[in-house]
């Protein structure tokens, strides 16, 4: 091992930061609509002509930090909730989120061609994302209070309602594809793909906000999430108020979820890789992790976004699918990286 | 169990609650980024590789045509206007050789924005319906033109979209003449092809079948495009009890008694032909299967309801006629 002083040292999150900042630079200048850099800057100061002002200020940026915002969300509320749950393999899916909020956008898009058509068009689009949020809380909130008895939370119970939350939403929604028609199928397929497509500066005004509101608080309660490693009981010894921990997290995990994938529909993967990455890399230690969780899952997702606008162009790929295609090899090369390494020790 | 392991968190618990800054960790940070730096490169690689051609300083003035429906592209080739478009959406498929040549911007409701402003149209043709698609209301704030043609089920439709594609575009009237009177002369075939057949009094039961694969089958209801086709052409729809497409039990299929099964030709390759069709449960003890009276048209051509219907409903029609003898 090195033997150099301990002084120099860079502190953790700075290459990660780095990295974001290049990604996020890649980000704004590749894309199916060729720019060069000096235009590049030229619509960035609002100089260009108008199109160009247009296509970098109104559909690439949004875009961008709209990856950001998402990924990064995505990656902390992971690591949180497999903080919540002890448990490395944990998503925030397990406690219902994400398949209230599919049940209920897919409600929104079955019915608002054909209760509310009348309502005007910008209104009709944002009925899937409004109806998905609130399908992502409603059903957490289920989750919770069957978990929650007479104050004390049960993190098992608690998994297993989840289980069956998840399972009678899934029910649900598949009785709505079967009465879906060919248009509306597609639809909703997409939407189960994700896709940052739709990316305006509305979605980044209320995502940004809830995401790092939320991360912040997830963050401050990292040192409590480091002992509950110990078990819950040792954690109220140590001090901690566990049961209105417990509380915030779920609480910030619904929100920071909800309001991402109600705009871009579910991304899977990056709420169980990202964590794990880092974990394998710095250890348990959500001091850590939950920040370094959210540079590195907006990395990812900047990057992945950058491939789907790109790859198949004029065509544009749904992200979900490209998450999972890039991230489960990746992650399983890691793995038996890691099991060679120690076995060979 | 599962839930409770912590196998995974094998470092020391109790350093954890205590600061901890090692060299090592850092060490291990820019490994990691090692690993990501690739990933950053192929965005790189494959972004640059995949730019459209576009050819800016020639042709300047003229116009550029984006078409996102299949019968919207195909009257725009079939009244001369087809070199103007720059790019369509995957229902364009007629006629092939053209449509096969241009960028194929994927399906309405999941657009690349940027890849379109890129292929600099100045105008968008979409359905009434789509008009209002999220990607569209992007483009129409970049100043492209995007507009709404109305496609309904008629044999005289193309007329009508030709006449609301002359609002916006320099069609010659006379073009928009020679369309309506083909289409005139197609609807005359078929007339006198029905009155051949008025001497069977019975109508031909017809079931359309939409079929993605034998995971997917449907059947057309009442209102569909398929039933309003089958009309037109002299049948009837053999199904009356529902409206949309519907999978349907075997029973019923049995009980539909169709004489006649309707196909696309790409339905049907689905089900690999007529022999993968018989697998289908109850598919084999209806009449029209068993009098092999299968029939598969492109899917364009049968339900686009575009210049070419009139044809399309005097095919059909005859096939029908013929199934009869």
């Amino acid at each position: 091992m090195s033997v150099l002083p301990k002084k120099h040292t860079i502190p953790a999150w700075l290459p990660l930061a780095l990295l974001l900042l290049i990604a996020a630079g890649i980000s704004v200048v590749v894309g199916a609509y060729e720019l060069n850099l000096a235009t590049l800057i030229d619509a960035l100061l609002g100089r260009a002509d108008r199109m160009e002002n247009f296509l970098v200020w109104q559909v690439r940026l949004p875009r961008v930090v709209l990856a950001i915002v998402v990924g990064g969300g995505l990656a902390t509320t992971g690591a949180a909730v497999q903080g919540l749950f002890r448990n490395p393999l944990a998503e925030p899916t397990f406690i219902g989120i994400t398949s209230g909020a599919m049940l209920f956008a897919v409600l929104a898009l079955v019915f608002s061609v054909t209760l509310f058509s009348w309502l005007p068009p910008a209104i009709l689009q944002l009925s899937v994302s409004i109806s998905a949020f609130a399908g992502a809380l409603l059903t957490t909130w289920m989750v919770y209070s069957i978990a929650n008895r007479r104050g004390r939370m049960e993190v098992t119970t608690m998994l297993l309602a989840g289980i069956a939350i998840t399972a009678l939403a899934g029910a649900f929604t598949g009785l709505l594809i079967y009465k879906s028609d060919e248009e509306q199928l597609r639809d909703i397929t997409f939407w189960t793909l994700g896709s940052l497509a739709g990316a305006n500066w509305l979605q980044v005004a209320v995502c940004a906000p809830v995401t790092l509101i939320g991360s912040y608080f997830l963050q401050r309660d990292a040192l409590a999430l480091n002992a509950f490693l110990l078990g819950e009981r040792e954690a109220i010894h140590l001090g901690f108020k566990v049961a209105k921990i417990k509380r915030r997290i779920v609480i910030w995990t619904a929100l920071i979820i909800g309001a991402c994938i109600s705009v871009t529909g579910l991304i899977g993967f990056v709420g169980l890789i990202i964590p794990h990455l880092i974990r394998l890399r710095v250890g348990t230690d959500y001091r850590k992790l939950i920040l370094l969780s959210l540079l590195l899952g907006a990395t990812f997702l900047l990057l992945a976004d950058s491939l789907a606008r790109t790859i198949v162009a004029p065509a544009e790929l749904p992200i979900g699918i490209l998450t999972a295609m890039v991230g489960a090899p990746f992650f399983i090369w890691l793995l038996l990286r890691q099991n060679r390494k120690s076995i060979g020790r | 169990m599962l839930l409770h392991s912590n196998i995974y968190f094998s470092t020391n618990s109790a350093t954890l609650l205590v600061k901890t800054n090692t060299f090592s960790d850092r060490l291990c940070q820019l490994r990691f980024i090692a690993i990501f730096i690739p990933l950053a490169l192929l965005v790189g690689c494959v972004s640059s590789g995949d730019e459209p051609a576009d050819s800016p300083d020639s042709t300047v003035a003229q116009e550029k045509i984006i078409s996102l429906n299949g019968t919207i592209t195909e009257l725009l080739y079939s009244l001369g206007y087809g070199d103007r478009i720059v790019g369509v959406d995957v229902t364009s498929t007629y006629p092939a050789a053209a449509t096969d040549t241009l960028p194929k911007l994927g399906h309405v409701s999941q657009l690349n924005v940027e890849a379109i402003l890129a292929l600099g149209p100045n105008k968008i043709f979409v359905t009434a319906e789509d008009a209002s698609k999220e990607g569209l209301q992007k483009l129409r704030s970049a100043g492209i033109e995007v507009l709404p043609i109305e496609v309904v089920s008629t044999l005289e439709n193309s007329a009508e979209m030709a006449n609301q594609l002359a609002a916006h575009l320099d069609i010659p009237q006379q073009q928009i003449q020679l369309l309506e009177n083909a289409m005139a002369a197609d609807r005359q075939k078929l007339e006198s092809v029905l009155d051949r057949k008025v001497a069977n009094a019975k109508k031909t039961k017809v079931l359309f079948i939409y079929a993605r694969g034998t995971g997917r089958i449907l059947v057309a209801g009442k209102s569909t495009e398929a039933a309003r086709m089958i009309e037109l052409a002299g049948g009837e729809n053999a199904i009356t009890t529902f409206d949309d497409f519907e999978a349907i039990t075997p029973e019923s299929l049995v009980a539909a008694a169709p004489d006649v099964i309707l196909m696309f030709s790409s339905g049907l390759a689905s089900l690999d032909g007529k022999q993968g069709l018989g697998q289908v449960p109850g598919i084999e003890q209806t009449p029209a299967y068993q009098n092999d009276n299968v029939v598969a048209m492109d899917g364009q051509y049968l339900l686009g309801f575009g210049p070419r219907a009139g044809q399309a409903a005097t095919e059909l029609a005859e096939k029908l006629i013929a199934s009869n003898k």
